[in-house]
């Protein structure tokens, strides 16, 4: 599904992503995790095509294709999601006509005809149910007056009704309580499936409690510095960062 | 009298007075004097004509005819005492528009600060008397740079600080008087400034016109406060033109209060010169009885990343006349300014009335600019609040008053500086809340 | 053939930008050029106007000589155009075939022209519910519905006829609330103004369907000085709408309306205008002049005009529609949306006159600068001494896309009255790149991430336009910014 290869990325003349190889298969989810300034959220924007993020060098592949030259929206239709760590407000903007424009800029991609507002409506209501969701949101502008537990799973909402691919969640957990999480968790897990994968980029163990994850990378200065199953979170909940960092070292 | 017409019965008085103003033998000021009154009578007084003058006539200065005042004056000690800050300050006292040593100290100066009067500064003279610029809006400049007889000059080099502030004392006169300051802080250089423009006490009856032009220049890194103060009589005409620059990473804070005329207008031009400077200009207006008070400023954001701030507020009494018209420009190449301003005004009788006109004019995109006004009375549910408390009606008044000034009092740096202008508001208040106003 | 084939796509492309730019080839009437107490003569009598009309015409026409010797166009907008020379105008063109009894007689190639711009003037108007006086260069070319209006007392009729059926109305109302002398493009309107809309709606009456008025110029180097007089008397409701289009010519033309609204005690007239002028091509050659007065009394208690604009055309407006709030708490609105692309330049607002006690104002206007255009908002709140309680709420927004435009304000707020209460604020952003990215990553196209985002910033004003507007507004305004970013 993505094969990172060698992915070296700068922003503004820095280098941030210092060759990082990895390959996530269809059905996987795997979890990134680092202390802050490991260059988690760089990593998400770089395969997201966000300006600014230069790639010197490597190359991303998603089902076999370079994305590379895609523009941002390319991707999305693609089939890469990317849960913003800070979703951003577009005032005046109905969450709903947003969401419907992009749904269907996605179908359209895909040779699927337009959803109708009916069918649309529908749809959304259900999802929006099961994340707990009032169905007032459709009508409130995107994230405008959101708290922050609000705008969050408002991402995920609009990830079910994209269904993507690819799903990368950037600090999806940061900004929730218990609850919350648990809701946003069950989102994502009802869109586990032997076709989709996820990244779920988080800073703290507790969010992989209930997205578990089948592989868990530790990132550090840019670079991938282990990798292992689903007890390596718990291993670094329970060492802390810098051990991890100096053993690998 | 003559009944010349109004230009040139000050031509005339320019002639008359020539060879007593500072630089009378420095034929190169001499010159530069001429080429001002020159200019003025060409230009004339401005009117509302001028989008820039288009609230604010002078036809009653046109009405008088004006002398300049008489050489030798000395102020009352306990007017000086009153009107001086309470704090250790180089103090530079203007009587008449002239220097008074006697009522002045200047304290000991460090290593690379210059402060004198301008008619001690022979040197700098052809410099303070540069013009303005070259607009229909300068000819009261030109008339002051014709005319001034006294004024500051204050020159710091690069990395100099003044631990002590410059205060700057004028006292009206009924006459007219300019006054011309230099202000030229050099790199990373600091310094505080208060500008008092009080009254003389010669009488009540008997209007004043001062009219003053000052040029600040704010070296890179450098900081300045600047404060005026402006309370003459309620008889007394002001007009005040201020153009500043502020170099790079520079920071210029100003507050303006007027309190104390029939008309004043203060207009103040501030170009950024270099970038990451910041700039704030506060006012607050206390106007009562027939008083028209103006405020005009122009920012321009010629550069980039740099930062203003402006707070206007308003006090209007009785039939009394506010003017704030504040013009921001943000010029093609000043991305990332973010330029904010805000004016608020409370009308406190029916015949109080407010002007004003602020003005955006933004040509760079990436930019955060905002511009508000609010003008309205005393809000009644904050009023009842307090009187629901005991208070008495009055004094609820008069303290959401003294909280609505506050915030640009609170723009003054702390301190003896701070508590001089909060007791001149207070005592404004005071004073007008015990003879029956601000209702 | 290849070359064949380019033209084609040439022409489909620019016709992709301004779908409204072709001509009609119409045989017309057309007075030469040229401007003297002749055309003004020539006009009034080519209408059969009664000598009160003329005489009023001629002191206009001797008024805006004055005004042309002494002060000339006015200054003070910040646009820039080369001086408009007055005698190298036609002010009179008409489609030959005249007097129509029936929409039957209308020259079939301009039922087609209306047809392409989308104006429902057959059948279809009849479940859309607008009556259309349709006005092709200077002359007003059928009235629909005017019938079942007659039958509720409604007077819709083209300025021409209610010259000569309805002099009383004219005569008491024309110039009442735009005066002759108002300004110099008012005073070039009153003496040469060719045709327009009149509507009356008797007292009590509201009007059962939207009134609309599509204007269009057709030929080259004509002015168009449309003359519309609303009057809404006592407790009667109108709602209005308005579109105007042009071809595309390579010369600019001049566009000098003047709308009067009148509103009696308890009335309410809602005014929408969509305004889509040839804006000129993507250098600045070519475009409409729009310099129009429109302004509004609120002569009754409780009275109450609304104002809603979308200005996404014209290479320069001037216009500020504007309401003088007379009557005791009277109310006055204005929405707007004004975008400027290319090389257009806008400056536009509207003037809040508070003279009634109790008088409400509201102003939202959206600025979108895109391409190397300005778009300047000017407005007046002005409380006069008798209009205690007044009220006015005044919020304008500047959205700026690209680092080549300006996006300016000048509100004007003078208040003579201490129970006033007067709010104003106004931002200025660009549309942020995080913005942007939001929208693409959930797979928009940049061109449909700015049309969203714009639509977003102006959704208090289009929410204001009835239904069918709204939605042609949204689409102008994705149209308008084609090619603005990137």
């Amino acid at each position: 599904m993505l094969e990172i290869k060698n992915l070296h990325a700068t922003v503004d003349g820095k280098e941030i992503l210092r060759g990082i190889d990895l390959t996530i298969k269809p059905g996987e989810v795997h979890a990134i995790m680092g202390p802050n300034g490991s260059g988690k959220s760089t990593l998400s924007y770089v395969l997201a095509g966000r300006d600014g993020y230069e790639v010197t060098e490597g190359d991303i592949l998603f089902n076999g294709q370079s994305l590379l030259n895609l523009e941002p929206e390319e991707r999305a239709r693609e089939g890469v999601f990317l849960a913003f760590q800070y979703p951003v407000e577009i005032p005046g903007v109905a969450n709903a006509t947003f969401l419907r424009s992009a749904v269907n800029a996605v179908r359209k991609h895909r040779g699927l005809a337009d959803m109708d507002a009916m069918t649309f409506l529908k749809t959304a209501k259900a999802k929006m149910k099961q994340l707990q969701m009032d169905e007032k949101f459709l009508q409130r502008a995107v994230n405008q007056g959101f708290s922050g537990g609000e705008k969050k799973r408002n991402e995920v909402f609009q990830m079910a009704m994209l269904e993507p691919k690819l799903a990368i969640l950037d600090e999806t957990d940061s900004g929730l309580d218990i609850d919350a999480l648990k809701i946003v968790a069950e989102g994502v897990n009802a869109l586990r499936s032997p076709e989709r994968s996820a990244m779920v980029i988080t800073h703290y163990q507790r969010l992989l409690d209930y997205i578990v994850p089948d592989v868990v990378h530790v990132l550090s200065k840019g670079r991938i510095i282990k990798t292992g199953g689903k007890d390596l979170a718990l291993e670094l909940e329970a060492k802390g960062y810098a051990d991890i960092i100096a053993d690998a070292a | 009298m003559s009944a010349l017409p109004f230009t040139e019965h000050l031509a005339g008085a320019y002639e008359a007075a020539a060879g007593s103003l500072p630089g009378a033998k420095d034929a190169d000021v001499v010159a530069r004097r001429k080429a001002a009154i020159a200019a003025f009578q060409r230009l004339g007084l401005p009117n509302h004509k001028l989008e820039s003058w288009k609230f604010t006539g002078l036809n009653a200065l046109e009405r008088q005819q004006w002398t300049l005042p008489a050489n030798d004056g000395s102020v009352d000690p306990a007017r000086l005492q009153a009107a001086a800050l309470n704090a250790d300050s180089h103090r530079l006292v203007f009587v008449n528009g002239r220097f008074d040593a006697a009522a002045s100290k200047i304290g000991s100066l460090p290593k690379g600060a210059t402060l004198l009067p301008l008619s001690q500064a022979a040197g700098n003279l052809a410099d303070v008397l540069a013009a303005a610029g070259d607009k229909r809006e300068i000819s009261l400049s030109e008339l002051n740079a014709a005319l001034a007889s006294d004024g500051v000059v204050l020159l710091l080099e690069d990395g100099v600080v003044l631990d002590k502030p410059v205060e700057i004392i004028s006292f009206g006169v009924p006459a007219l008087v300019n006054l011309r300051h230099l202000i030229r802080l050099g790199a990373k250089a600091e310094a505080t400034v208060l500008e008092s423009y009080r009254d003389g006490g010669a009488s009540e009856k008997l209007a004043g016109w001062t009219n003053v032009y000052a040029h600040v220049a704010v070296g890179a890194g450098a900081r300045l406060a600047h404060i005026r103060l402006q309370a003459e009589s309620d008889a007394a005409y002001h007009a005040a033109l201020g153009r500043v620059s502020v170099g790079a990473g520079a920071r210029y804070a100003h507050v303006s209060v007027q309190g104390g005329a029939a008309l004043a207008r203060h207009e103040l031009h501030v170009d950024f010169a270099g970038s990451d400077a910041e700039v704030d200009v506060q006012g607050l207006v206390l106007a009562h009885g027939s008083a028209h008070l103006d405020h005009t400023l122009f920012l321009h954001h010629a550069v980039p990343d740099c930062r203003s701030n402006q707070l206007f507020k308003h006090v209007v009494d009785d039939h009394g006349h506010a003017v704030f018209q504040g013009g921001i420009r943000v010029a093609p190449q000043a991305q990332k300014t973010d330029a904010q301003q805000l004016s608020r005004t409370l009308l406190l009788a029916d015949r109080a009335q407010i002007d004003t006109k602020p003005e955006l004019e933004i040509l760079a995109d990436d930019v955060k600019c905002s511009h508000g006004a609010s003008i309205g009375d005393v809000d009644a549910q904050q009023l009842f609040y307090m009187q629901a408390r005991g208070i008495p009606v009055a004094e609820a008044r008069r303290l959401l008053l003294s909280g609505f000034a506050y915030e640009v009092v609170n723009a003054v740096p702390e301190g003896a500086l701070r508590d001089h202008v909060e007791a001149f508001v207070e005592g404004w208040l005071a004073a007008n809340s015990e003879k029956g106003g601000l209702k | 053939m290849a070359a064949n084939a380019q033209t084609i796509e040439t022409v489909e492309g620019l016709a992709g930008e301004y779908k409204y730019g072709f001509v009609t080839d119409i045989e017309s009437e057309l007075l030469p050029k040229g401007l003297s107490e002749d055309t003004v003569r020539f006009i009034s009598a080519k209408k059969g106007e009664p000598q009160w009309m003329l005489d009023w015409r001629l002191r206009a026409y001797k008024s805006w000589l004055r005004m042309a010797k002494e002060k000339g166009e006015p200054g003070w907008a910040k646009v820039s155009y080369p001086e408009i020379d007055f005698q190298d105008i036609h002010y009179y063109s008409a489609p030959k075939k005249k007097t129509l009894k029936s929409l039957d007689e209308v020259d079939p190639e301009l039922l087609a022209t209306y047809e392409k711009l989308g104006i429902p003037l057959k059948e279809r108007e009849i479940l859309a519910g607008v009556a259309v006086d349709a006005v092709f260069d200077s002359v007003s070319v059928a009235t629909t519905f005017k019938g079942k209006l007659k039958d509720m007392g409604i007077i819709f009729c083209s300025m021409s006829e209610a010259v000569r059926e309805h002099p009383e109305l004219v005569q008491k109302y024309l110039g009442s609330v735009v005066p002759v002398t108002d300004n110099f493009y008012a005073t070039l309107n009153s003496a040469v103004f060719s045709d327009g809309s009149f509507v009356y709606i008797p007292p009590g009456v509201r009007c059962p369907m939207e009134l609309s008025t599509y204007f269009r110029i057709n030929e080259a180097k004509t002015g168009q000085f449309e003359r519309t007089l609303l009057i809404c008397d006592k407790g009667a409701y109108v709602s209005y709408l308005e579109g105007c289009t042009a071809p595309m010519r390579d010369d600019n033309q001049l566009h000098a309306a003047v709308v009067e609204l009148v509103a009696m005690e308890d009335a309410e007239i809602r005014y929408a205008t969509v305004q889509n002028w040839y804006p000129g091509d993507k250098n600045g050659k070519g475009g409409i002049y729009n310099f129009v007065t429109k302004r509004g009394a609120c002569r009754g208690a409780r009275s109450k005009i609304s104002w809603t604009q979308v200005e996404t055309g014209s290479a320069i407006t001037w216009k500020y529609p504007s309401v003088i709030l007379q009557g005791d708490d009277s109310v006055g609105e204005f929405y707007s949306v004004a975008v400027a692309n290319n090389a257009q330049q806008a400056d536009t607002g509207t003037k809040m006159i508070h003279m009634g006690k109790n008088s409400k104002s509201t102003i939202i206007s959206k600025g979108i600068s895109a391409g190397r255009a300005q778009n300047t908002y000017r407005g007046l709140v002005r409380v006069m001494p008798g209009a205690a309680g007044a009220r006015n709420y005044s919020q304008c927004d500047s959205l700026l896309i690209g680092d080549r435009c300006g996006g300016h304000t000048v509100p004007y707020i003078e208040v003579k009255n201490r129970s006033a209460k007067v709010e104003h604020e106004a931002t200025t952003s660009r549309i942020s790149d995080d913005q942007l990215f939001y929208c693409r990553q959930r797979g928009l196209s940049e061109e449909d991430a700015v049309s969203t985002i714009v639509n977003g910033f102006c959704k208090e004003v289009l929410q204001k336009l009835p239904m069918e507007f709204a939605v042609e507004a949204q689409k102008l305004l994705g149209v308008s910014l084609e090619g603005s970013v990137g």
